[in-house]
């Protein structure tokens, strides 16, 4: 069949126009926008997991970010850590952050949930501007750079790339496989999960906590794209946008979401004279997403896909096979 | 007695209504027992009770032996009672295929880091599970469309996927709440020649249902409820005859 190829190809062309990007553009500008994207995706491609999959609506990962970049700072800056070692211990702060957010808020009805991640982000921007023997408030931090060959602005690109390329590997098998099902058994019909024995709470807690790993994985690379942080870069706006770039890219398909991101990074940057109403744009296309396919990108262009490949749908006749099914249940393990 | 799944002087109120009062079944291995009453007499609450999904008042429910009274629902699927639903409860968003492997949820033995990393043993459960739960979906009937979104599926269709997907969960024994409902008569014979397999097969079936001539057709016991309590039980012979069950059910 010819959709089984088309979704292959198309992601190896598009890797492929990743890998090389380099070659293609000598400016360094699209190189820096096309490694913010790669960064946001690193957070947003498991926060898919948990928004679009899980049916979790967190708004506040954003203040993970936040915690990855800071860390990151302090441990591969004045701590003088081996950048990878600190851009992994950020990761693994941000997971037990993860773990102690979720435990109490997992429980919440979605409403809540989201409250209670919009207040961790609304906190931790707080903390990062008042803490200063911490983070030095509003004044910022200098971030480190990783060692070469990563220090050069294409070569902290292929980081990124290579990173994010790894997490989209690791989000898209948790999607095609039991965990994936379950997830979406669990978002779609809570009923029917537990019928099956879906453990509901600690599936959610450990797609939070694995979403709270790869956002502090993603605000360490953040803060060396960045080269510097300060408190006002991790507002709780960036949170929504994330959120945001799901809804655009439709919930609960692993590429979709990227499109979002993509938009996110790219329209604060590339309109130049428009920078302002970068916001304004982001909204506008929220809007219309919500307003004319609230399925998103990803929905889109599935339901463009089933249009090339119509089938036949005929009314279901049941016809058992009973010597099968007699099999098919004897077999007992 | 053990290997049962049974149901002691259970009660159930909502508010001030005794829904279920004192109620006692025992569902055996290898038998298909019927669950009959008006509407309002407390069969499908039984059934909640039994499969987790209510609090439970009084009483106990008692699976080979152990009191599994205060279980949730998870644990009492993972030892093996399965169920289906009035209104069908399945994953619209997902093929029917996937909808029946959900059911081998809890054989699933590979973590969560395993899943990501498309570990051997990850790779390995996947495709006997998918062996398992198309098998199971051609046996009841469904192995052309195991393609096709489960919200594409008619109702009808919908009633034999969510067996399928008990049955992918290899249980003791299985609830089946009103599974003729919408069914056309070819349809209901098929629902039939299924729940024989299952029994022959050693499963105990417990069968909800409004459609008296079916469930005295299929099952080798019977119980009757009328307004939460239990009014006659015994063989189906015994319950078709008997003249309470006449009188509020069968005769009105």
């Amino acid at each position: 069949m010819k959709a089984n190829y088309l979704k292959p190809a198309i992601v190896a062309v598009f890797a492929l126009f990743a890998a090389l990007l380099p070659y293609i553009t000598g400016n360094i500008y699209y190189l820096h926008v096309a490694t913010i994207i790669g960064v946001y995706w690193v957070l947003i491609a498991t926060l898919n997991l948990l928004v679009g999959f899980t049916g979790q609506l967190s708004v506040g990962h954003v203040g993970l970010l936040a915690i990855g970049a800071y860390a990151f700072c302090l441990l591969a800056g004045s701590q003088g850590w081996n950048p990878f070692l600190a851009l992994l211990t950020g990761g693994v702060i941000c997971a037990v952050i993860g773990l102690l957010l979720g435990l109490p808020s997992l429980r919440l009805p979605g409403f809540y949930f989201a409250m209670a991640t919009l207040a961790f982000g609304l906190i931790v921007a707080e903390l990062a501007l008042a803490e200063q023997w911490l983070t030095n408030g509003s004044v910022g931090m200098a971030a480190p750079s990783f060692p070469a060959p990563f220090d050069t602005p294409w070569g902290f690109y292929w980081l990124v790339l290579g990173i994010a390329a790894f997490v989209t590997w690791l989000t898209w098998n948790l999607s095609r496989f039991m965990w994936g099902r379950a997830m979406v058994a669990l978002r779609d019909s809570t009923v029917a999960a537990s019928s099956v024995a879906i453990p509901i709470y600690l599936t959610k807690l450990v797609v939070f906590v694995f979403s709270g790993f790869t956002a502090g994985i993603a605000g360490g690379l953040y803060a060396t794209s960045q080269s510097y942080i300060t408190p006002d870069a991790f507002i709780v706006n960036l949170g929504i946008y994330f959120f945001v770039a799901i809804i655009i890219g439709g919930r609960g398909v692993i590429i979709g979401p990227f499109i979002g991101a993509a938009v996110l990074a790219a329209i604060p940057e590339l309109v130049g004279p428009l920078a302002k109403y970068g916001t304004f744009f982001y909204g506008v296309i929220l809007l219309i997403v919500v307003l004319v396919i609230p399925g998103g990108f990803g929905e889109l262009i599935d339901r463009v896909a089933e249009k090339l490949h119509r089938r036949e749908q005929a009314a279901t006749r049941i016809e058992p096979d009973l010597a099968q099914l007699r099999t098919a249940i004897g077999r007992r393990a | 007695m053990s290997g049962t799944l049974e149901a002691r002087g259970v009660i159930k109120r909502f508010g001030g209504l005794v829904a279920v009062d004192n109620v006692s079944l025992e569902l055996r291995p290898g038998e298909v027992h019927g669950l009959i009453g008006p509407n309002g007499s407390g069969k499908t609450t039984l059934l909640n009770l039994i499969s987790g999904y209510y609090p439970i008042d009084g009483g106990h429910i008692v699976l080979g032996g152990a009191d599994i009274t205060r279980k949730p629902v998870r644990e009492r699927a993972r030892a093996g009672v399965a169920r289906t639903f009035q209104t069908p409860k399945l994953v619209l968003s997902l093929p029917v295929l996937d909808n029946a492997m959900l059911g081998g949820w809890p054989d699933v033995r590979s973590g969560f880091l395993e899943t990501a990393l498309s570990a051997p043993r990850t790779r390995r459960e996947e495709a006997e599970l998918r062996e398992r739960a198309a098998a199971m979906l051609r046996g009841v009937g469904l192995g052309r469309v195991m393609d096709r979104r489960a919200d594409l599926l008619e109702h009808t269709a919908q009633r034999f996927l969510e067996i399928a997907r008990a049955l992918t969960l290899r249980p003791k024994f299985v609830l089946l709440d009103e599974p003729a409902g919408g069914l056309t008569v070819a349809e209901i014979d098929h629902l039939g020649a299924i729940i024989g397999v299952m029994r022959d097969a050693g499963i105990g079936v417990l069968l909800v249902e409004h459609h008296t001539d079916f469930v005295f057709r299929v099952c080798d016991r019977v119980t009757a409820l009328n307004l939460g309590r239990m009014i006659a039980h015994g063989s189906a012979q015994h319950v078709r005859n008997d003249p309470d069950v006449i009188r509020v059910y069968l005769g009105a």
